[in-house]
């Protein structure tokens, strides 16, 4: 079962050059059933590192494109007249989807952001008094620009939360771009891609995950990073009890692909920048967060 | 939200049960005290009045231990140990809010109980102690656990076994300094100043003394069972004191006779009481020494309900001489002074005197009652021939005097007459109402036993002194000299009396058995059933096994965890000291792996480490290679670094 997902990854990575850690973390993401956001620069390839994702797992993927002007009916649906039938008909919106590739996230206005992020955490939107389920598995996968660059809403922390982990992509390197360049165009790797996975599948691999163990020693491990977040001497905001729950999920994620079913700290490790990185960044931004993570998990000693 | 205490009634019953045992043994002040403080309690959780805070239950605290100090000099002892104990109770149950105050508040309990049963083995107090005892655990089990007092019988019957072995096979402890009963214990006892009044003290109370078994002797009748405590030999007339009782010499052969055993009451006192012609007495612990007149002293008090097996010579016969002293009196005066010189003047025989003396008693309207008024250490006239009222000790020490006076040997003897006898049990009861004084003359080359009593009030002695006190005084007037005479008994009463046998029976086999099991019997029975060898062997075994699944027990649960992390640890040393020291931050495998890199000759068995690791602490499997082994093989790869 986990081979798949690995061979999900290496496929993913011949069209996303030197992003392996990456690629593997939002794999380990939506395995843990969360959002994931893409933090970067525009043109380092995270378009196409979930366009990528969205084709290898199959899922029924949609991408919106959010600027200033969109509005919440654009992303959900709205209401629509038919007149043969004289009456009002809802037409699912680009959300009605199970990977939905929200780029550019914080250009739209805060209004639509939350519209997004509504749906984001309850799995299903209400339009004018109906509630409409959304597509299971459900994942958003959401890119933004450093909120520094003109023109940007800045998610809310309450908001940032709703999204299990944060990546940086980063500038490719010298070599990797050499070899893009010479490469075939991305694009037109990305049609040869045949999704690994079936919807079953992914299914079943989900609850594998739920049933990772958490031995003491972890949790006590886990416990001893929030505990210490808190602390006064530490920069960053203070970790909350969900922030570890997400932790421990995303940890959990990562011990699976590793062919475990039980925790080891380095699994937590591995997770622990991405998963708190955006929620102790607070109003210094993300990047600033990331700094803080590492900072915290040089010092919180692990447990024997 | 605090705790209530009262609406917890398991907690709260077995708490006043325990106190209210303790309670009756105290001086009323702490225990009016410590129950008005409960009263409170329960208007503060019941009806809404003030608590006191901790601060005056604190303060509260300290008075009391200054009082108890003040009033005892010392917390040592029963009575100051169990004023300062209730008191103290009834503060903290006042105090009683949160869990912490639960533990505190049955510790404290426990402990009440505990030395309630240091002080009395009674049957009676067992009962109720054993319910606290069952109400103390039941309130620490947790609340939502179900089943509570089945879980807890469970826990009792699979404790059975180890209370068999502690019952049969752990050493007795006595601490004389815990047992002894403080100086000012209020309880009346056994005392051999005989000043008046004293014995008629005594008679007022209830309590038992000893109870004894005299089937084997000849002796059938209360009226024949004289209990020897003590011998006067100092006279002042009314009143008597004692004399230094000189040593018994030891007879080389030991005469025939039969046994007869008696459980004697802790009295903190050395006296052992026999019959008349006891010849020996063994305790079952410490040792006896016999006194001359035919007296019987431990070498120690006893602060324990004691057995002592006596020799009983049906033909014992006392002929120590009589000494000088034998014939001290003071100086006699007005209408005594008269009646000794005419005796003297008209009778000039030993054996018409004797005989006077008789009629004396016997005939001049004297009258035997508990309350005869109070008379001075000498005041023979008032008694002889003015109030004639007395209790056995007036006619006692009447007669001695007046015997002396004659210049005929004698001597008082305090002790017990009669009993109480229980045919459920078939053993005698006596009381400190049994307490009675006659005189022993020096006639005829012997000493000879006179009860004055007889004369006076012969119904005393033949119905026993239970049975002629519950008499009224009309009653006790008019047929004191009537042996023939029976009291009425409805026959409700005769059963409530069979009822009072059969569970004063009870008790004395439940004392007996917890006795017979003490020290003496624990060890004989172990030296009759085993030799020393086996012995040792079992107790070997045994401490093996409890050593064993002490060892489990502690390690047990921790091991998986604690082993692999105990490895660990010592790698972690190990790296310390070569200078590859684990980073806080660094996962143990982690680090493992760095010193694999490091130092490729250790890397299979810190391999091996890891996955001993990996397996206890993060898989909570145990680890399928042997651990031991692997702390071996690592200290042996280690070292040659």
């Amino acid at each position: 079962m986990k081979e798949k997902f690995h061979d999900l990854i290496s496929q993913a990575s011949q069209v996303v050059l030197d992003k392996d850690t990456e690629i593997r973390l939002a794999m380990t993401c939506l395995l843990a059933g969360g959002h994931l956001l893409i933090e970067d620069l525009p043109g380092v390839g995270k378009t196409t590192l979930v366009q990528a994702l969205g084709k290898l797992t199959g899922l029924r993927t949609t991408r919106i494109q959010f600027t200033i002007d969109l509005l919440p009916a654009d992303v959900l649906g709205g209401q629509v007249y038919h007149p043969q039938d004289q009456k009002f008909v809802f037409h699912q919106g680009p959300l009605f989807s199970q990977l939905v590739m929200a780029d550019e996230l914080n250009r739209a206005s805060p209004r639509t952001q939350s519209a997004l992020l509504q749906a984001m955490e309850e799995g299903e939107i209400s339009v004018d008094g109906v509630t409409w389920k959304l597509p299971k598995p459900f994942y958003v996968i959401a890119t933004q620009n450093p909120h520094q660059q003109t023109g940007t809403f800045p998610l809310p922390e309450s908001q940032l939360d709703r999204f299990l982990m944060s990546l940086e992509l980063h500038h490719a390197s010298k070599n990797t771009e050499i070899k893009i360049f010479q490469g075939q165009d991305p694009r037109q790797l990305m049609q040869n891609l045949k999704p690994v996975l079936t919807e079953a599948e992914i299914t079943k691999a989900l609850q594998s995950v739920d049933e990772v163990k958490v031995s003491s020693v972890v949790a006590s491990y886990i416990g001893e990073l929030l505990e210490r977040s808190r602390r006064s001497g530490f920069s960053g905001q203070s970790l909350s009890t969900r922030a570890g729950m997400a932790l421990v999920r995303a940890s959990k994620a990562w011990a699976y692909l590793e062919g475990r079913d039980y925790l080891r700290a380095e699994d937590v490790q591995a997770v622990l920048i991405p998963v708190i990185g955006h929620r102790i960044g607070g109003n210094h931004g993300i990047k600033k967060g990331r700094e803080w993570a590492l900072v915290l998990k040089n010092e919180t000693p692990v447990p024997l | 939200m605090d705790k209530p205490f009262f609406s917890q009634k398991v907690l709260a019953l077995s708490f006043l049960m325990a106190m209210s045992m303790v309670a009756v043994e105290v001086v009323s002040w702490v225990s009016i005290f410590s129950f008005a403080v409960l009263l409170w309690k329960f208007g503060s959780e019941r009806w809404g009045w003030k608590p006191l805070g901790r601060r005056t239950t604190g303060v509260l605290s300290v008075l009391l231990l200054l009082q108890v100090l003040f009033e005892y000099r010392t917390l040592v002892g029963q009575e100051p140990a169990y004023t300062f104990l209730l008191g103290l109770s009834a503060l903290r149950v006042m105090d009683y809010r949160n869990e912490r105050d639960h533990r505190f508040l049955v510790m404290l309990g426990f402990v009440l109980i505990s030395v309630k049963a240091l002080f009395n083995l009674d049957i009676y107090w067992v009962l109720p102690s054993i319910f606290s005892f069952f109400g103390f655990w039941f309130s620490l089990l947790p609340q939502g656990l179900p089943g509570r007092g089945r879980f807890l019988f469970r826990i009792f019957l699979l404790s059975l076994p180890l209370m068999a072995v502690l019952f049969f096979a752990f050493p007795r402890v006595v601490m004389p300094w815990a047992m002894s009963r403080g100086s000012t214990y209020g309880e009346i006892g056994f005392s051999d100043q005989m000043n008046p009044g004293k014995v008629a003290e005594l008679a007022g109370s209830t309590v038992m003394v000893f109870r004894a078994r005299i089937d084997d002797t000849p002796l059938k009748t209360s009226e024949e069972l004289y209990w020897r405590g003590s011998v006067l030999g100092n006279s002042r007339g009314l009143s008597w004191r004692p004399q230094r009782t000189n040593l018994k010499a030891v007879k080389e052969d030991v005469p025939k006779g039969s046994f007869y055993e008696v459980a004697l009451e802790p009295t903190s006192q050395n006296y052992l009481f026999t019959l008349n012609g006891t010849e020996n007495v063994e305790l079952e612990t410490g040792s006896v020494i016999p006194l001359q007149s035919g007296l019987f002293r431990a070498t120690r008090p006893l602060f324990n309900t004691t057995v002592y097996r006596a020799l009983f010579n049906p033909n014992y016969i006392d002929q120590e001489l009589p000494t000088e002293s034998d014939l001290q009196i003071p100086t006699l005066s007005g209408r005594v002074a008269e009646w000794v010189e005419r005796i003297k003047r008209e009778y000039p025989k030993p054996e018409e005197r004797v005989e006077e003396l008789k009629n004396l008693f016997a005939e001049t309207g004297f009258f035997y009652t508990l309350n005869p008024g109070v008379y001075s250490a000498n005041d023979l006239e008032e008694f002889l021939f003015d109030r004639k009222r007395g209790f056995c000790e007036h006619f006692a020490g009447a007669y001695g005097t007046l015997a002396r006076a004659l210049e005929i040997p004698a001597r008082v003897v305090v002790g017990y007459q009669g009993g109480l006898y229980n045919p459920w049990g078939d053993f005698w009861k006596v009381a400190h109402k049994d307490a009675h004084a006659w005189v022993e003359i020096f006639h005829n080359g012997q000493w000879m036993q006179i009860d004055p009593t007889r004369w006076v009030a012969p119904l005393r002695l033949v119905i026993g002194a239970t049975s002629f006190f519950a008499l009224s005084e009309e009653d006790q007037r008019a047929f004191a000299r009537d042996i023939s005479w029976k009291p009425q008994v409805s026959s409700d009463l005769l059963l409530w009396d069979q009822m009072t046998f059969w569970i004063d029976d009870l008790n004395y086999r439940w004392t007996y058995f917890l006795i017979d099991f003490d020290r003496s019997a624990q060890k004989s029975l172990l030296q009759e059933v085993l030799n020393d060898k086996t012995r040792f062997l079992i107790f070997a075994i045994v401490g093996a096994i409890l050593l064993t699944l002490l060892v489990r027990f502690l390690s047990f649960g921790r091991e998986s965890t604690s082993e692999s992390k105990r490895l660990l640890q010592m790698v972690e040393a190990w790296g310390k000291k070569h200078h590859v020291p684990r980073n806080v931050s660094e996962p143990p495998l982690t680090y493992l792996k760095r010193l694999e890199d490091k130092y490729p000759n250790l890397s299979q068995v810190l391999d091996d480490i890891g996955r001993h690791y990996d397996q206890q602490s993060y898989r909570q499997t145990p680890y399928l290679g042997d651990s031991k082994k692997l702390e071996q093989l690592w200290k042996t790869e280690a070292s040659k670094v």
